[in-house]
């Protein structure tokens, strides 16, 4: 991961009982990837649109929400850095809604050895492209990011048999 | 700060348009602390029960919560680290409903200058020293932090000079 110089970071972690070749292997095609970096919870649904798991590669989602103002959001860009078992950094620009600023912001997983198993970190970063908004878009980030993304990859590399097409649903 | 050379930590964060020294303020008593860490949402009420600023002080807060199955909680202890107006770390045990841990987690409040004004983190660390159960703690730490206290303490300083 490039090194992140500024605080201005959006950080969530899960820890999982499983070795980090485990844990890649649902970041290895869009199938897998959907089966946890997709789902639906009351009120939003999440959709990986584009995945080429590659460096140089893409990765794009798009979502729905009914709660409070109704709204869409799609996400994504080029994957900057796809290093298997460690780490997968992308650009993501806000193509829904436009955003008055066109650079886009970096989104990492990264995925290190601890206690026997693996922490996967969500960071996102590099606010500071969007000027007099940073703090606004940083604090939208840490105040929206849920733990449904990871909680759904920790049940999925958990509990093998578990099938279907999402596990953001289960308990 | 002791250094966190694990990635097993929660953290949360905010930036503030504000002087380090002004963030620093609202650390300072038990009633500019009050009001900004109590608060409630729709489902939790949240309110701090001591707090003696500085090192080796105290902070303590209780919990409580309506939504299934309802419930309360204590949680804080002594205060390590208190480092105007750069950083405060207490240890973070859990007095209700389990009665404390042997080793108890410790809580980061940590300020660091940045655009013009402050980013504040809040880390939540040193979950190996529990044990067996550290990473069910950490799931429930990252399960039950929000960013309700750092709103709260951002909406006090940008709003008052004092």
């Amino acid at each position: 991961m490039e090194s992140v110089k500024s605080p201005l970071v959006m950080r969530r972690s899960i820890f999982i009982h499983a070795s980090p070749e485990r844990v890649w292997q649902e970041f290895e095609s869009i199938d897998r990837m959907r089966r946890w970096y997709a789902g639906e919870v009351p009120g939003i649904t999440q959709q990986v649109l584009r995945y080429e798991p590659v460096a140089g590669g893409w990765l794009e989602i798009a979502c729905q929400w009914t709660k409070g103002t109704p709204g869409a959001c799609r996400l994504g860009g080029k994957i900057l850095v796809f290093d298997p078992g460690r780490e997968l950094t992308q650009e993501r620009h806000s193509f829904l809604p436009e955003r008055p600023w066109r650079e886009p912001i970096r989104m990492t997983f990264r995925l290190s050895p601890a206690l026997g198993g693996t922490v996967v970190e969500v960071l996102e970063y590099g606010f500071e492209v969007a000027g007099e908004h940073a703090a606004s878009y940083h604090l939208e980030a840490e105040a929206g990011w849920t733990m449904h993304e990871l909680e759904a990859l920790r049940r999925l590399v958990e509990a093998p048999v578990m099938t279907g097409a999402s596990a953001w649903a289960a308990p | 700060m002791q250094a966190v050379d694990t990635a097993l930590v929660m953290r949360r964060s905010i930036f503030i348009k504000a002087a380090p020294e002004r963030i620093w303020r609202e650390f300072e008593s038990f009633e500019r602390m009050s009001g900004w860490f109590g608060g409630q949402t729709d489902t939790v009420q949240q309110r701090v029960t001591r707090y003696d600023a500085g090192t080796g002080g105290w902070m303590e807060i209780e919990a409580e919560w309506t939504h299934e199955p309802p419930g309360s909680c204590r949680l804080g202890g002594k205060i390590l680290t208190f480092d105007p107006p750069r950083e405060m770390t207490v240890e973070w045990n859990t007095f209700k409903p389990d009665r404390g841990w042997h080793e108890p987690t410790l809580v980061t409040f940590r300020l660091t200058p940045a655009l013009g004004g402050i980013v504040v983190e809040i880390l939540q660390h040193g979950f190996e020293r529990i044990g067996a159960g550290g990473a069910q703690h950490h799931r429930d730490a990252e399960g039950g932090w929000n960013t309700m206290e750092l709103e709260a303490l951002r909406r006090i300083v940008e709003a008052r000079t004092a």
